[in-house]
């Protein structure tokens, strides 16, 4: 066999198996982490529902509609049947990586934002600067901010379609 | 002690101060300087660095004498990619909210120059053992400067220490530090929990570092003149 040839497939047989190796590692810790995984997201969003209306029963609606941020809708009453307002799980992306956010509304305005996912490239600038500082009613949602400036037109853009949906249900 | 137990004690001693990654080699400063806003933070990062930089190190070590030398450095890459994507999913899923923190800069890992540079340099040519122990230098080298960094600018941007914000597993209380001018504890200089702070505290710790070595050169060429004016004096 051309010596050549004979090195080719010395080269692409180790490349194979460093590569199975590797893919065989990353199976693995998946197949231990994927549930975890799973159930942090969903104990995260359930945790985000009680901190907007910590004595709500909040209760999924079906989407009627697609939306371009907009992910699920929860309509939350309280133990006597009232309604509480609305709660929407938003879910958006940009060149600095994704956002998903819960975002409550009562009475026709915003209430509480909580992050679910943050990977924007100053993730934790995102929360810091704007976000608490919204929560805390020191800042307008349409204001963005400084050192999170992308990061906050997105929370801006996904606040207000969630906005625009609860003006026209109820509305 | 044996030439090679004194070879495993410099593999692990030589990082750590001597040849520290970040202040001496001045390597990985990205993440330093993004994620160093709290101690936590930093430790965590520290924490997770060092796991990459050991598990590589150990991998390529022990497949150095099969990977070709045409194509080593993409195999050194995916080989530390496949690492930096396990420590991604164990965070993830074990310690949610340093992944939060950390966002980007845990995937940036994969490009970090201290990994890739331990591989080039050392894993690729030392035993799997001696390996393990330069990536332990290395990470705990690296850990303990980000610690530093993110201490002092925690300190001065928030007047205090967190603990139990990042490690849920831990109770969460402050420790204050630095009171207001007007005697309370709300201080806050939202400077230092920039980047901006990260490259200010950055640069004072390597001036220190650079005045410390300067005072110790000078001390030794004094010292080497003194030497030297003996010497002539005893010739003649």
């Amino acid at each position: 066999m051309n010596p050549m040839v004979k090195k080719y497939i010395k080269v692409s047989i180790t490349l194979g198996l460093i590569a199975g190796i590797c893919a065989l590692l990353i199976g693995m810790v998946n197949w231990l982490t994927v549930e975890t995984i799973a159930k942090n997201k969903i104990l995260k969003e359930q945790n985000g529902l009680k901190q907007i209306y910590e004595d709500g029963n909040p209760e999924e609606m079906k989407l009627e509609k697609e939306y371009q941020y907009i992910e699920k809708i929860w309509y939350v009453k309280d133990s006597q049947g009232e309604e509480l307002g609305y709660v929407y799980k938003t879910s958006g992306k940009n060149a600095y990586g994704a956002i998903s956010m819960l975002v409550g509304v009562e009475d026709g305005n915003l209430g509480q934002f909580i992050l679910l996912e943050d990977t924007q490239t100053f993730a934790s600038t995102l929360e810091d600067n704007y976000v608490s500082v919204y929560n805390a009613g020191e800042r307008e949602y349409s204001d963005v901010s400084c050192g999170a400036t992308y990061g906050a037109k997105l929370i801006r853009d996904m606040a207000s379609e969630a906005l625009e949906d609860y003006e026209g249900r109820v509305l | 002690m044996s030439e090679r137990s004194l070879q495993h004690k410099e593999s692990f001693i030589t990082p750590i101060l001597k040849q520290n990654p970040l202040f001496v080699s001045i390597l990985g400063t990205c993440p330093a300087l993004a994620v160093t806003k709290s101690l936590e933070a930093s430790f965590g990062m520290g924490l997770l660095f060092t796991f990459v930089v050991c598990c590589s190190n150990v991998l390529i070590s022990a497949l150095r004498k099969l990977i070709p030398e045409e194509v080593r450095t993409p195999c050194y890459i995916v080989i530390i990619a496949a690492f930096v994507t396990i420590t991604r999913m164990l965070t993830e899923a074990f310690l949610p909210e340093l992944y939060s923190s950390l966002g980007v800069f845990l995937a940036l890992l994969v490009v970090n120059c201290i990994v890739l540079g331990r591989a080039e340099a050392f894993a690729s040519k030392n035993s799997v053992f001696d390996s393990l122990l330069d990536g332990l230098g290395n990470g705990v080298g690296y850990t303990w400067a980000i610690c530093l960094i993110g201490v002092i600018r925690e300190i001065l941007g928030t007047g205090m220490i967190t603990f139990g914000k990042i490690f849920t597993f831990i109770p969460l209380f402050r420790i204050p530090i630095l009171k207001a001018l007007d005697g309370s504890f709300n201080y806050s200089m939202s400077v230092f929990s920039l980047p901006t702070g990260g490259f200010i505290v950055f640069g004072l710790i390597l001036a220190v570092i650079a005045a410390i070595e300067g005072r110790k050169k000078a001390k030794e060429k004094i010292k080497l003149q003194a030497e030297m004016k003996a010497a002539v004096k005893g010739e003649k």
